[in-house]
């Protein structure tokens, strides 16, 4: 079973267009806004995160059923390790954001501009300062690209060779990468989304990120199982493979209202002014959005994928990843936005256009990576176990 | 002694029991039931069984359960004793729920075990009628409907085919015992 993606002009068009659209809203945020540019860098910062995450749980998925020995996902294997290829890509974006904070060009964290006086944060400038900031989001990302980089040679390698050693090496860079990821994950989302309220903080926050990395990962997984399938590729992939990605969109979508929830009703219960201060910021400047948050993103997968029937339809499946995907967009937004851009911020087509440059980009280098190999790991050892899969519940 | 009305056929391996089934879906013999010791791959789609309902119950109970759960803090909390807590309206949202998770899944769980037991005849009082004591431990056994013709030709076909599936034992059973059990 030799099948080869062709990343022909039919798909380069679309997600030509795409990426002309970001790069003309691009153009538009920082010469036609004046804001001195804000706009520009909260939406690239903002974006920048939110893709570097999906690509991440790209890696995530593969390292979770690497150390559970699970077969059924060898047939879908080779979409998130493509996903997982645009960390270096997405590494380049952080780096401009970096950039602008080491030259004064944006102040998306409050605490690149202290007022004076500011003890608390006078007092976090230990851990929060812009080079040690520069250091950890370098190392993150090296670390995750170093990880991801390895497994994808070991897998390539063993399309070449049969021998079970590269399929028992997986099992350690999984474990490697699970550990990394368990404490990375964590400090990236207090780094890159935390801190721009310096002054707030979490305990659930890491997890709380975590969670909605998951799902975004899943349906951005799922989307690109049925573009492919669609499109005529992995014939192989059948109700069954779509049926346990449909559970995970589900189960993930409840772990994430799950931990909304936790965050969300300590702090409302206890009551304490610093802590409220992130929820009366989003309830009354944000306060459709925060609704629809929760809505879209909990209430929506939960309903529409409840029953095993509707996990096993694709275009059910393909309308809820949708509707997951710019839903979790609007939670980063209400992560981002309040504490950065503040009031200053809306949706508009500035907003709309960056994001959908972003989704042309991530998918052109997610095909590109397609192309380069086999769609099926065929030598890998599960993969006659995942083609016989099917499951009951 | 009563007609017969059924016959049982042992089996020592699940791989027979499967091959045995397909047999006698082959041959039109109408397959009862089947009695193993633990789930056999397949055996589901193989004996043609429609999806359980089970999952829409425990739906149904959920929905109650919330219902009941949210209901019942909201009257309390609003109407019944209001108290002030910390300052926070009598109808606070958030704090009921915890308490509505957990009336939905208590209630959804309930809603579902009682189902299970009502609809297999089972929980407190029922007399399970074990066919063999085996099939609790490493026997499958085949329960062979005769279609009502119990005639010495038929029961003597039904159980040389049988007989070619590998069958270990076979035996003939009055309605007796079926009655008790279905």
């Amino acid at each position: 079973m030799n099948t080869k993606f062709n990343f022909t002009i039919r798909y380069k068009i679309p997600l030509l267009i795409l990426i002309v659209i970001g790069l003309a809203s691009v153009v538009a945020s920082l010469f036609f806004s004046h804001d001195h540019g804000m706009r520009f860098w909260t939406n690239f910062h903002m974006n920048t995160v939110y893709i570097i995450f999906i690509s991440l749980a790209g890696m995530v998925f593969l390292a979770i059923h690497s150390l559970g020995t699970s077969g059924w996902q060898t047939s879908i294997q080779r979409i998130p390790e493509a996903m997982a290829m645009f960390l270096p890509v997405g590494l380049a974006l952080m780096l401009i954001v970096l950039i602008g904070m080491w030259f004064n060009l944006h102040h998306i964290f409050h605490w690149t501009h202290p007022e004076p006086g500011d003890t608390i944060l006078e007092l976090k400038k230990a851990y929060l300062n812009i080079p040690f900031f520069s250091i950890r989001t370098l190392f993150y990302l090296g670390g995750w690209i170093f990880l991801t980089r390895w497994w994808r040679n070991n897998s390539l390698r063993q399309d070449a060779n049969a021998d079970l050693k590269y399929f028992r090496k997986t099992n350690t860079i999984a474990g490697i990468f699970i550990v990394f990821f368990a404490i990375t994950s964590s400090m990236a989302a207090w780094d890159w989304l935390m801190s721009i309220d310096p002054h707030w903080f979490s305990t659930l926050y890491g997890w709380y990120v975590f969670s909605g990395l998951l799902v975004s990962g899943t349906a951005m997984i799922i989307l690109i199982v049925l573009v492919l399938r669609a499109s005529g590729y992995m014939p192989h992939v059948n109700k069954e493979h779509l049926h346990d990605l449909g559970k995970y969109l589900f189960a993930f979508s409840i772990l994430w209202a799950y931990l909304w929830f936790s965050q969300y009703m300590l702090i409302w219960y206890g009551n304490i002014p610093e802590e409220t201060v992130y929820f009366v910021e989003r309830l009354e400047g944000f306060n459709t959005l925060f609704f629809i948050n929760v809505g879209v993103n909990f209430f929506v997968p939960f309903l529409a994928l409840m029953t095993r029937n509707s996990k096993r339809i694709p275009i059910v499946l393909a309308f809820t990843a949708v509707v997951v995907l710019a839903g979790h967009w609007i939670d980063f937004y209400l992560m981002v936005m309040p504490g950065s851009a503040g009031a200053s911020s809306k949706i508009g087509f500035i907003e709309i256009g960056m994001t959908l440059g972003y989704l042309g980009l991530f998918l052109w280098i997610v095909f590109r990576v397609l192309a380069k190999a086999n769609l099926v790991p065929e030598n890998h050892p599960f993969f006659k176990e995942s083609l016989e899969y099917h499951t009951n519940y | 002694m009563a007609q017969p009305k059924y016959i049982k056929a042992y089996y020592d391996y699940d791989e027979k029991l499967v091959g045995s089934l397909k047999v006698l879906k082959e041959k039109g013999i109408e397959i009862l039931d089947v009695l193993t010791p633990f789930p056999v791959h397949g055996l589901d789609k193989l004996l043609g069984y429609r999806r359980s309902w089970i999952a829409r119950v425990g739906f149904i109970g959920g929905a109650i359960g919330a219902a009941c759960g949210l209901g019942f803090q909201a009257w309390v909390f609003v109407k019944d004793y209001p108290l002030n807590i910390g300052g926070k309206p009598f109808f606070s949202l958030p704090s009921f729920i915890p308490v509505t998770f957990e009336m939905t899944v208590l209630f959804a769980a309930f809603a579902m075990v009682f189902a299970f037991l009502i609809r297999s005849k089972m929980g407190p009082g029922a007399h399970p009628f074990i066919h063999d004591e085996k099939i609790t431990d490493d026997r499958f056994v085949v329960l062979v409907g005769l279609k009502g013709n119990t005639s010495d030709k038929n029961i003597e076909g039904v159980k040389s085919v049988l007989n070619g599936t590998g069958a270990r034992g076979i035996t003939l059973k009055a309605d007796v015992e079926l009655s008790k059990n279905y």
